[in-house]
């Protein structure tokens, strides 16, 4: 069962499309986001004096005369920090502020606190910092050329390489340049710093990362974790940028602040946010597949590097996922990957929705591209091809199943059986598939594969009305079922005709059309993070207040959270509040990422439900439902909870409202609040090996786009986008479709108008939204269809729901592989240049063979704001 | 009938001091009476509501108008009517706000309580992180307002001025179209016991080390201009705003034209369209709308409607960028700039009206004052192309305009202009030379397109490099060939 199943108690709430908890106040402008607060008395802001260089060695920093500026608090250079400058969530190996040796350009050298902006302007002009400029690279080709890397060599593999390539009836090099991306969360980094008595600090931060917050603050200071509060109430967009980095506003206000004794306000405005602060990890990836006439792949070799900038941040782990990502939906028979991570003098990059995933996922799209363009065929069918099997052919490069765990698996009947043989080309033999359904092992190859070799047919596409062989979807692949609706529902095969006809004829336009999947690994691969605790007190009105170590940037892990509690303790919605995630109210808390926030959170709120619920059955069995009038015995099991009211299943006439029931209990001196824990079962990875459990579950997905792109201008526009995810039993419909669509977009931006453009010295040219185009209202797809198949069978996770904050971001990757095949019809092989993004100049450049613009301009710098806060003086 | 376009120039003096003339602006705020003086009135608007009176609903994201976060709603009496229009706060000053009224998100509820709008957008999920979606409110708000027929369509081309990173917009459109317009109150029933006097006093403020003036009159304003030549002039300060807030300008002296009403006309008579320099893009988009089409067509995808509401195509001229969009155009309809001084005034062709980057013919005592655009004939056409990286709210990488005049299938004259090749918008004499006088063909084109890459000398930076651009002119020039001989069939809404 999953956790959530049990059956007596229920006030609905769970399923339905609830509004976002802060909807009301979001739209009339009164949600209180950090910088919204008023200044308390006192108040300073503050700033850095940002390293001119991206390498250098510092020779002096005089504060001198800044200090003297009337209005100038305190100006901090490495020296005055009196516990650990060297920092990283990691692997510590970031100056905070620069000692000697500054890695990139807008390190600070210094920070500032003043009275207000102006001064702090003033103080900046006057701060005079000497730096002896170095070499500094920039580019993965540069740092590969000088061989500067963060950590080691990763290696996963499986098979045998040497013998797919003989296998092979041809092969195919090539390379993938994968651009960065900038967060773009409309809130940019800030944090509120309030010293407290005794050298405690209580820091305002917006992070997705309390608990980090509060460890690197304390480090810092040179002062136990817990002399330091970290509390997020809410934040404006996070998207992975706040899960590390938000660690430095709050390091910046906290040492400012234990100097001076007042609280301070560090905020960056936009254009210093996107200039110091890390991005999505360039990717460049180079190929060697084999692969079969028929399109089947063989052997694939992958070389990753990531551009990691100037320290380590969490680049292992994006570097280790974009290993894991680099199957998407598709089985590797043979493979070997080798991953490394480049040091550049660029601010480190880190987490970004997708979290190496998508960079992965472009490699293997792009390859399943690739070989259709060397054999003729239509890419989807070559995806179709190689999609994960359901019997055989079904285990990872890393050794995870694709499909559940058997215990899960539904129920059997004849009829499921033939179902799930019939729509899964991979099922060779019912009796496989008999063996599935009936929960029996399967036999293990030598690489936990199916032994025997794949005799596989691939059948023509079953068109299937979608959904009809619900037995098909209960062993968890649902790779098949997605592709097959979507190229039914998305009319793929007709389109691809009139396709082919356009380009033949229109001589001013070009369509292309890509259909990618996605097969997201749910869960941290690191093992540790996996683990959440909630607190729910309820106070003796009834009302139940929740806090869990997750935090609100607008996905709506509290929303989520809150109906789970009103469902579980069968109380209306409204009885439940959900408070701001603070570190004192829930310890060690994992940062809100990997999609995990509700799967994590949510599942030990209802550990804390679970038990308070315990007691309170103890208690009203006996001190209430057990009175003579009603004439039975105390029976705890037979208590209920719904829809506000507690009653005895024997004597339903007796129920009491839910406030009574909790008053009755508070008289009896039972407790009333109580915290809940959550390790996700189950997940293991050998980093050494590369192998391993990473994930409890895959989240799965399916999309079809369409582009039209202007032969002349290279513009490009998005007329329809077909979109089916299975997000397992959704808690919150209306919430999971916000998630995709927003997710499409934002990857859609990745793969199109979003550049990041450097000088030559390494200054970022794309440093706001007039120069760094993310998605527009009027780039949305004018058709824009999302659906969510019908899976009730995640039994894996709290209420059978799947996380589905990151899948359908990789989905974007659609959009790209569509240019690529419009280029293709036109250019041929030469589309093997494009690269992500596939702006309006890459496009023109593909049609019309023109030299790859070297990343260094010339002419007018666009005008920044190198100020700090916007307000609060 | 525009206001300073005919009648000899009566030249008055402007006197600093006279009595008559008021030290602080006022204005309203949510129905409120306000008045601000000395350094408050140089702020930028989003600062001053969320510093100085706490309303921190508007929020500030980019500071440069490019994200609508900071939205808001300015009404301006026109002829004894409120006219509100959605603005940036980040960029719009307090200085330019005398007379209007100023409605922030926390001015849209209805009695307390949400207005159907922001109901929809509750239901359908269109704020997310909620720190974009204030913006959307208000954007929203001007469009039910103005009784703007709620088609996804006509939301889409509202909110192009606001970004948002979380929903993917398909949520907030959802909301746009479900909500009936008709249950929103227009600001008119929302504030109905305000009332808002039409005021042509003039403003002075002045400050240890900023001063300001607001003219009542043209007059007052051309006075001011001469003796202050190195004024900054700010008409809807869409340029000027975003360089103050990046610290490239700093507002010292100031002559602010927006409430001059007078300069707002546009009149269209047989053979031009005469448009006053302060009138926004808005209000100039209405008009060619009707009268000149392909413009209008092309200024629909010139900037948000936030920015046209408040920038001016004087402003857009006055500040000479290589890269602002309407100027081609201009040039290539012969456009005449008219200049007014105390001394009198005069007409430049735009052709010849720039010397440099930034650079133009009109003197320092000078203000422009109208734009004067002769209206197509018959067998004239007009093509205009902006190619940037992104369709909506970009800058663009390149811009082309053709204006050409047909005699069957000969091309008896044309003239060609692009923008963002060079430090000015450039003419492409060459390329000119090549198609006048010559057949439509693809053949002539395809020569001019090679004339045109030849001729450009752009550079490369943040929107594209050289060669990129050199590409595009050319072959803007080959689509507008195909465009001209398919008979104008392939338009914009193949895209």
């Amino acid at each position: 069962m999953s956790r959530g199943d049990t059956a007596q108690r229920s006030s609905g709430v769970v399923g339905q499309d609830v509004a976002h908890d802060s909807a009301v106040t979001h739209v009339s402008g009164e949600s209180v986001f950090l910088d919204d607060v008023t200044p308390l008395s006192g108040e300073l802001v503050a700033g850095i004096m940002p390293c001119p260089v991206a390498h250098g060695r510092l020779r002096s920093v005089d504060t001198r005369a800044a200090c003297l500026l009337p209005g100038v608090e305190a100006i901090l250079t490495a020296k005055d920090i009196r516990g650990h400058n060297r920092f990283g969530p990691v692997v510590k190996d970031e100056d905070l502020l620069v000692e000697s040796e500054a890695v990139f350009l807008g390190q600070p050298v210094a920070i500032i606190a003043a009275r207000n902006t102006e001064t702090l302007e003033a103080a900046r002009k006057a701060v005079v910092v000497e730096c002896e400029a170095l070499p500094a690279i920039f580019t993965i080709d540069q740092a590969i050329e000088a061989g500067t890397f963060l950590g080691g060599v990763r290696q996963m593999s499986r098979g045998d390489l040497d013998a797919g390539f003989a296998e092979a009836d041809q092969l195919l090099d090539g390379e993938l340049e994968i651009g960065g991306q900038e967060h773009f969360y409309l809130e940019s980094q800030i944090a509120i710093a309030v010293p407290g008595e005794q050298g405690s600090m209580t820091i305002h931060s917006s992070t997705q990362h309390p608990s980090e917050v509060q460890a690197m603050v304390a480090e810092v200071l040179g002062v136990p974790f817990n002399q330091v509060t970290c509390e997020c109430k809410r934040m404006g967009g996070g998207f992975g940028g706040k899960e590390t980095q938000a660690a430095q506003p709050a390091m910046y206000a906290a040492l400012l602040a234990a100097h001076t004794r007042r609280p301070v306000r560090f905020a960056y405005n936009k254009d210093d946010d996107m200039a110091y602060t890390g991005k999505r990890h360039p990717f460049k990836t180079v190929y060697r597949v084999g692969f079969k006439t028929d399109g089947r792949l063989t052997a694939l070799q992958l070389k990753l590097y990531a551009n990691g900038g100037c320290s380590t941040d969490l680049s292992f782990a994006v570097l280790e996922r974009a290993m894991l990502h680099s199957d998407n939906a598709y089985y590797l028979p043979n493979v070997h990957i080798e991953g490394r991570v480049c040091k550049t003098n660029l601010p480190s990059n880190t987490a970004f929705r997708g979290f190496g995933g998508p960079q992965g996922v472009a490699g293997i799209e792009n390859v399943m591209q690739e070989i259709a363009l060397a054999l003729g065929m239509d890419a989807m069918d070559v995806r179709r091809v190689n999609l994960y099997g359901v019997i055989a052919r079904n285990v990872t490069h890393y050794g995870q199943r694709v499909t559940l765990p058997a215990a899960s698996l539904g129920p059997t009947t004849p009829a499921t059986v033939r179902q799930l043989h019939d729509s899964h080309p991979s099922l060779e033999r019912e009796e496989d598939a008999n063996r599935v359904m009936q929960n029996l092992p399967l036999p293990v190859g030598e690489d936990g594969a199916h032994g025997k070799p794949w005799r596989g047919v691939i059948k023509p596409a079953p068109v299937v009305p979608p959904f009809e062989a619900e037995g098909a979807q209960t062993h968890g692949n649902t790779l098949h079922v997605l592709l097959e609706t979507l190229r039914h529902e998305s009319a793929y095969d007709r389109r691809r005709e009139e396709i082919t006809t356009f380009n033949r004829t229109s001589k001013t336009h070009l369509r292309g059309l890509a259909l990618s999947m996605v097969k997201f690994g749910i869960s941290f691969t690191r093992r540790t993070l996996n683990q959440a605790n909630a607190l729910v007190n309820i106070y003796t009105d009834g009302s139940v207040l929740v806090t869990t170590g997750a935090t609100e940037m607008g996905q709506g892990v509290h929303t989520r959270v809150r109906q789970i509690v009103a469902d579980a303790l069968g109380v209306p919605y409204d009885f439940v509040r959900v408070g701001a995630t603070s570190t004192d109210k829930n310890n060690n808390t994992s940062p809100t990422a990997a999609s995990s926030g509700t799967d994590l959170n949510g599942a030990a709120a209802l550990d804390a439900c679970e038990r308070v619920q315990r007691r309170l059955k103890d208690v009203l069995a006996w001190a209430v439902f057990s009175d003579a009038s009603h004439g039975v015995s105390p029976s705890p099991d037979s208590i209920c909870f719904a829809n506000g009211f507690v009653w005895d299943a024997r004597v339903p006439q007796s129920r009491i409202p839910w406030a009574k029931a909790v008053a009755v209990a508070y008289e009896q001196r039972v407790s009333l609040g109580e915290r809940g824990f959550y390790a996700t079962p189950g997940v293991d990875f050998n980093r050494d090996t590369g192998k391993g459990t990473p994930f409890l579950y895959f989240t799965n997905g399916a999309a079809c786009s369409e582009v039209l792109i202007d032969r002349f201008t290279g513009e490009m526009s998005v007329p329809r986008v077909d979109l089916i995810m299975d997000a397992g039993k959704s808690i919150n419909p209306g919430i999971d479709r916000g998630q995709v669509v927003g997710g499409f977009i934002q990857g859609m931006g990745w793969v199109t108008t979003e550049e990041l453009v450097y000088k030559a010295d390494g200054t970022l040219l794309s440093h706001s939204p007039t120069t760094y185009k993310i998605p527009n209202v009027s780039d949305t797809p004018r058709q824009f269809n999302v659906r969510f198949l019908d899976n009730p069978h995640n039994v894996v996770s709290v209420h059978r729901s799947k996380a589905v904050g990151e899948p359908p971001l990789l989905l974007g990757a659609s959009v790209w592989l569509a240019a690529k095949d419009a280029l293709s019809s036109v250019v041929g092989s030469r589309a093997n240049r494009l690269a992500i993004p596939a702006t309006g100049e890459r496009l023109i450049g593909v049609l019309y063979d023109i030299p790859a613009p070297v990343n260094a301009v010339e002419g007018e710098t666009p005008p920044r704001r190198t100020s700090s806060p916007n307000s609060g003086g | 009938m525009s206001i300073g376009l005919t009648g000899p120039f009566a030249a008055s003096s402007w006197q600093g001091g006279r009595c008559g003339m008021r030290d602080h602006l006022q204005f309203h705020l949510n129905g409120e009476h306000v008045t601000v003086s000395g350094d408050d009135a140089f702020l930028t608007l989003s600062d001053f509501l969320r510093q100085r009176r706490r309303l921190t609903g508007t929020k500030v994201v980019c500071a440069e108008g490019d994200c609508g976060s900071c939205s808001v709603l300015v009404g301006r009496s026109v002829d004894g009517t409120m006219r509100y229009a959605a603005v940036t706060s980040c960029i719009a000053l307090v200085l330019q706000l005398d007379g209007t009224h100023v409605v922030s998100i926390e001015g849209l509820k209805d009695d307390g309580r949400l207005n159907p709008i922001q109901q929809a957008m509750v239901k359908c999920h269109g704020a997310q992180c909620g720190f974009c979606t204030p913006g959307f409110v208000v954007s929203l708000y001007q469009m039910a307002n103005d009784r703007i027929a709620n088609t996804r369509e006509n939301a889409t081309r509202c909110l192009v001025g606001n970004l948002c990173r979380c929903t993917g917009y398909d949520s907030i459109l959802r909301a746009a179209t479900e909500v009936s317009f008709d249950s929103v109150k227009p600001l008119d029933a929302l504030y109905p016991s305000t009332t808002f006097a039409d005021d042509d006093d003039d403003v002075l403020i002045e400050t240890t080390t900023h001063r300001v003036y607001k003219p009542a009159t043209l007059e007052q304003a051309l006075t001011y201009r001469q003796e202050h030549p190195t004024c900054s002039i700010v008409s809807g300060a869409t340029d000027l705003g975003v360089l103050v807030n990046k610290r490239v300008r700093t507002l010292t002296d100031v002559l602010a034209l927006g409430g001059l009403t007078a300069l707002r006309n546009i009149d269209v008579d047989a053979q031009h369209i005469h448009i006053g320099a302060a009138a926004t893009l808005t209000e100039v988009e209405a008009v060619v709308n009707e009268h000149l089409p392909s413009l209008g067509e092309f200024l629909a995808w010139f900037g948000s409607p936030p920015i046209k509401n408040a920038g001016t195509l004087g402003g857009n001229l006055g500040t000479g960028s290589p890269i602002g969009d309407s100027i081609p155009a201009l040039m290539v309809m012969n456009a005449d700039v008219e200049l007014a001084s105390v001394q009198g005034r005069r007409r430049v062709g735009l052709i010849t009206f720039y010397t440099g980057y930034r650079q133009s013919v009109m003197r320092p005592d000078e203000l422009i004052v109208a734009i004067h655009l002769p209206r197509l004939q018959a067998n004239e056409t007009l093509k205009l192309y902006k190619v940037s990286k992104r369709k909506d709210l970009d800058i663009s990488s390149v811009s082309v305009a053709l204006w050409l005049k047909r005699r069957g299938d000969i091309i008896e004259d044309i003239r060609l202009a692009a923008g963002g090749v060079g430090p000015m918008v450039m003419r492409l004499a060459n390329a000119q030379d090549v198609l006048r006088g010559g057949p439509l063909t693809l053949e002539q084109f395809e020569r001019a397109a090679r004339a045109a890459r030849d001729e450009i000398k752009p550079i490369g930076d943040v929107r594209g490099s050289a060669e990129y651009r050199k590409t595009l002119v050319g072959n803007c020039l080959i689509k507008a060939c195909h465009e001209l001989m398919d008979g104008e069939s392939i338009q914009r809404s193949a895209t």
